[in-house]
């Protein structure tokens, strides 16, 4: 084991104890000065010789040096040179080699460097030496452990090609981390081949590597890489004249270009092109193309496409219209109503289509447990009381995750109600005073979220005459309140499900909301929300199970519908990012990294790092000195110049 | 090595004590203060009747220079008769003063510079007096200040030695062997040093001006304190000339250093006596009319020799 220094030049600083000798010799405790003509008797008495030569109080003498010793030494940075060996790659190694093979390596020429970068790493390997390959995307893939460069068979590298999964180092790194830990060889390597996009790196990287691992980057990526394509589809639908339609506009970006860029986009329905158009694009940005609707009666499979590039994975995006679902609504009315209340409900949701509303009406005492098993949502207007059967079946339906919406009005007995967690208060009349209107309107809320514009619709435009007096607890979701601050609209969750109180009617009855032209998207709104209704994406990323393309899946037993899976756009950006910061987020959850391009030459700084001797020298240095304060204290309180004694032992005269 | 202060001795000595001559601003007139007490105090002095103005006659010889024929006994005689002068009336007089920064040292009395100057004023002002001409050279390792002997310096002098300022390291050869080669003419020299040189250093330097026949008088002045080396705490004691630092603990070397001074005097009493070159220790707590007193005895030993 050698001593090695990182900063041998203040050694130099040893010189420094020629300080406490002078101070020892020369500096003694201050005393008055006397002038006298000439010392030329007195220099000729051997005792002031004797004085002035010795060296007095050995021990503070000895501590005094080596305490500046010790200092010296710790800003030398001292380390012990076998951890150089250690570290610095001498002998057998294990190295890791981590390939990307995401979607974006796929660029022209990328995936050729990467090859021809792994090849070299196997082809320096020695014969002691042992290696890992690992291929990487979004996980890690180990296809060699720790073996001889020989154990890699000929074809494996000719059979890897770019997947179509983003990239994550943190994956890769992890796995690397684990071969690395269980490696018993004295000297560790990782090799990182990759084109280090920005985006593979999502956060700070959770990895401890072993401590002397080597880490070297290997970025395959040289100069620019101009890149166009497309960022996401846009489908709106519409009534057209022959029939609802699909109007498709696509979003295209550009990346490092040197200068616009026409290119043509082309719109493929189920396969076939129907439109083609120019897109300009700009040396980087973004441009719009806005597509002719198409008829969308039935499902359609849409996908855009422009001329392939350097990087053909975002060149085509995939999309599915689908015609959406159907929300069976149950529509419960009272039987003394005579099916006039529930009207205004039933026609404003005849009018939906995405998704569409399919309204069965009912009388409440007629309900069959038959008749919920396909019902999404059960509309209770003003339906009176329920009796128990009718309750724990409607309890049931909400607990397995069914939406109720009720409206208490006139026929609603005061005191509980088995659907409500509180009691139904009685009548509250505000028609006197021209009746209440909403005072207040969650528009964070899915249901009122589309009125948080005001150009949206005025919802205080309608007027409540009556509604219940109601108390519900704190943590009831209230939507809407009235303007003397009683809940007009809350959510109650109840198992799976939830209620949806209305705390009037649903009718002209006891408000003229159904007369406001709000009323028909507030109600297709409160359904939808009521049943868990989520529109179906038009498209999704890739997995590891499903690459891009068009998929017919079943998703309900008896249910068939088209999926849309497309490359995950933020691949398509490849802005690089410095392999050293990528370095320097494994260095600082391990502690240990050391940049590969230094590990021939071990970096002597990481290792005296790693070992801090220094910081015990200064400790030991500051604790010399406090104990060389506290025992010069004790001998000058003790000593002085008057007691001295002089040494007059043989051999100290000068 | 104690010298007795001759304060202690004589009645009104105080009006000669150095300390209370500091007081006097004006040279020349502390000088002729005490001067003209001395020369007032003379009947009861044992030293009394000798005159430095004296002079005889003695019958003419062949061969004598005819001008000093006294004609006026020639003409109440009618015999030629040489009229004689004392052997240094209208001699040059010259004190040798040390500035060197040595001589500011002064603990027991004031300090040695001063005593000096003091010393060199009277001795001027009394043989200005006597009209012989005087002359003044101060030195330390080199001459710094030189007045040629001359009947009308006195002014000079005085106003020389008022100035003086200590400066410099002491060396006796060098100054002393400019002297000797710039005085031809014969005459009377005082030395006033605290000559903190070997003795050797000292012989060769000072017995020079004896081979060029002048009378030399060497006044070594100390303070007690150089003497007795009463210093009682222990310091850092600097060399006033080298700036040299030496700590010291004045009990330990106390008996030592007087030996060695001791030893020191009694070498160039010892030297110098055989070499016809006067040698008086002052420290200066003594009278300053001590000094006067040396000097005379000195003159009137040189005037039996002659």
């Amino acid at each position: 084991m050698s001593l090695a220094f990182l900063v041998p030049a203040f050694l130099a600083g040893a010189l420094a104890i020629g300080l406490p000798i002078w101070v020892h010799l020369r500096n003694r405790p201050k005393t008055d000065t006397v002038e006298f003509p000439s010392l030329m008797f007195i220099e000729r008495i051997p005792y002031r010789a004797v004085q002035r030569q010795q060296l007095r109080h050995r021990l503070l003498f000895a501590m005094r040096c080596l305490a500046i010793l010790l200092l010296v030494l710790a800003f030398a940075r001292p380390f012990f040179g076998d951890s150089v060996a250690t570290s610095a790659g001498r002998g057998a190694r294990e190295v890791v080699v981590l390939l990307d093979r995401s979607w974006s390596m796929g660029y022209e020429g990328h995936w050729d460097a990467a090859m021809d970068a792994v090849r070299t790493e196997l082809a320096d390997l020695g014969g002691g030496d042992r290696v890992t390959l690992i291929a990487f995307d979004e996980g890690a893939e180990v296809l060699i452990e720790s073996g001889a460069a020989a154990a890699v068979p000929d074809g494996l590298l000719a059979g890897l090609q770019p997947g179509h999964l983003a990239t994550s180092y943190g994956a890769a790194i992890r796995a690397a981390a684990r071969v690395l830990d269980a490696s018993t060889l004295p000297a560790r390597e990782l090799v990182l081949v990759s084109d280090f996009q920005r985006t593979g790196k999502q956060s700070e990287l959770e990895v401890r590597l072993p401590e002397g691992t080597a880490m070297r980057p290997v970025n395959v990526v040289q100069g620019a890489t101009p890149n166009a394509g497309i960022a996401a589809l846009n489908l709106t639908r519409s009534a057209g004249e022959a029939g609802p339609e699909l109007a498709v506009s696509a979003r295209l970006t550009r990346q490092a270009g040197t200068e616009a860029l026409t290119v043509p986009a082309r719109l493929l329905v189920d396969g076939e092109e129907v439109q083609r158009r120019p897109a300009l694009l700009p040396a980087a940005g973004a441009a719009r193309v806005d597509f002719d609707p198409v008829p969308a009666d039935v499902d359609r499979r849409i996908e855009v496409q422009i001329d392939p590039d350097a990087l053909a994975g975002d060149d085509v995006f995939r999309a599915v219209a689908s015609q959406g679902e159907t929300l069976r609504v149950l529509l419960l009315d009272n039987p003394t109503s005579g099916g006039d209340d529930s009207l205004y409900v039933a026609r404003a949701l005849s009018v939906g289509t995405r998704p569409a509303f399919e309204v069965d009406r009912q009388v409440l005492r007629d309900l069959r447990l038959a008749d919920l098993a396909d019902t999404d949502l059960v509309i209770l207007n003003d339906a009176g009381d329920l009796d128990t059967g009718t309750a724990t079946a409607l309890g049931d339906f909400v607990e397995s995750g069914g939406g109720v919406v009720l409206g208490v009005a006139e026929l609603a007995s005061a005191g509980a109600h088995p659907l409500l967690p509180f009691e139904v208060g009685p009548i509250v009349d505000r028609s006197g005073d021209l009746g209440a209107t909403l005072g207040f309107v969650d528009t964070a809320h899915p249901v009122f979220e589309a009125y948080r514009n005001p150009e949206a619709g005025d919802l205080s435009g309608a007027r409540f005459y009556r509604y219940r007096s109601i108390a519900p607890e704190p943590s009831e979701g209230v939507l809407a309140r009235f303007d003397d601050s009683s809940p007009a609209v809350l959510s109650i969750a109840r198992g799976e499900g939830r209620v949806i109180l209305w705390n009037s009617s649903l009718d002209t009855f006891w408000t003229d909301l159904p007369l406001q032209p709000i009323f028909v998207p507030v109600m297709h709104e409160l359904v939808k929300y009521g049943a868990g209704y989520r529109e179906a994406d038009a498209w999704f990323d890739a997995t590891a199970s499903r690459a891009p393309g068009f998929y017919r899946e079943e998703e309900e037993p008896g249910i068939v519908a088209d999926r849309a899976v497309n490359l995950a756009r933020a691949e398509a950006d490849l802005t690089a990012m410095d392999p050293e910061e990528l370095l320097a987020s494994v260095a600082w959850n391990s502690g240990a990294a050391i940049d590969g391009e230094e590990a021939a030459t071990p970096d002597p700084t990481a290792i005296e790092a790693g070992q801090s001797l220094w910081w015990y020298l200064v400790v030991v240095a500051m604790i010399m000195l406090l104990a060389e304060t506290a025992l010069s204290n004790r001998l000058s309180s003790r000593a002085s110049w008057g007691s001295a004694e002089p040494d007059t032992s043989p051999g100290t005269e000068r | 090595m104690a010298v007795r202060s001759a304060t202690e001795s004589r009645p009104g000595a105080r009006f000669i004590d150095p300390r209370v001559l500091a007081r006097i601003d004006r040279l020349d007139f502390l000088a002729r203060t005490v001067v003209e007490g001395f020369i007032g105090g003379l009947h009861r002095s044992p030293y009394r009747g000798l005159s430095v103005d004296f002079a005889e006659h003695r019958q003419y010889l062949p061969g004598d220079d005819i001008r000093l024929i006294d004609w006026k006994v020639f003409g109440r005689t009618d015999r030629f008769y040489i009229k004689q002068f004392e052997a240094d009336s209208n001699s040059n007089f010259t004190v040798l003063l040390d500035i060197s920064r040595s001589m500011a040292f002064g603990k027991a009395g004031i300090p040695k510079i001063d005593y000096a100057r003091y010393m060199a004023a009277c001795l001027a002002y009394f043989t200005g007096k006597q009209r012989d001409r005087i002359g003044l050279v101060t030195f330390n390792d080199d001459v710094v200040d030189y007045i040629p002997p001359s009947a009308k310096h006195l002014d000079q002098v005085l106003h020389t030695l008022d100035r003086v300022e200590p400066t410099g390291n002491s060396a006796l050869e060098r100054p002393l062997w400019k002297v000797t080669d710039a005085y031809r003419r014969r005459g009377i020299m005082v030395l006033i040093s605290d000559l903190y040189e070997p003795p050797e250093a000292v012989l060769e330097a000072v017995q020079r001006l004896g081979y060029r026949g002048h009378d030399l008088i060497v006044f070594h002045v100390l303070d007690r304190a150089e003497i007795d080396f009463d210093f009682d705490e222990a310091a850092n004691y600097v060399d006033m000339e080298t700036d040299a630092a030496v700590p010291v603990l004045p009990d330990r070397l106390r008996d030592r250093y007087r030996e060695m001074v001791a030893e020191h005097i009694a070498t160039l009493r010892a030297e110098l006596g055989p070499r016809r070159i006067d040698y008086e220790l002052f420290d200066t707590s003594q009278p300053l009319d001590h000094a006067l007193f040396a000097y005379m005895s000195m003159r009137h030993r040189l005037t039996r020799v002659r």
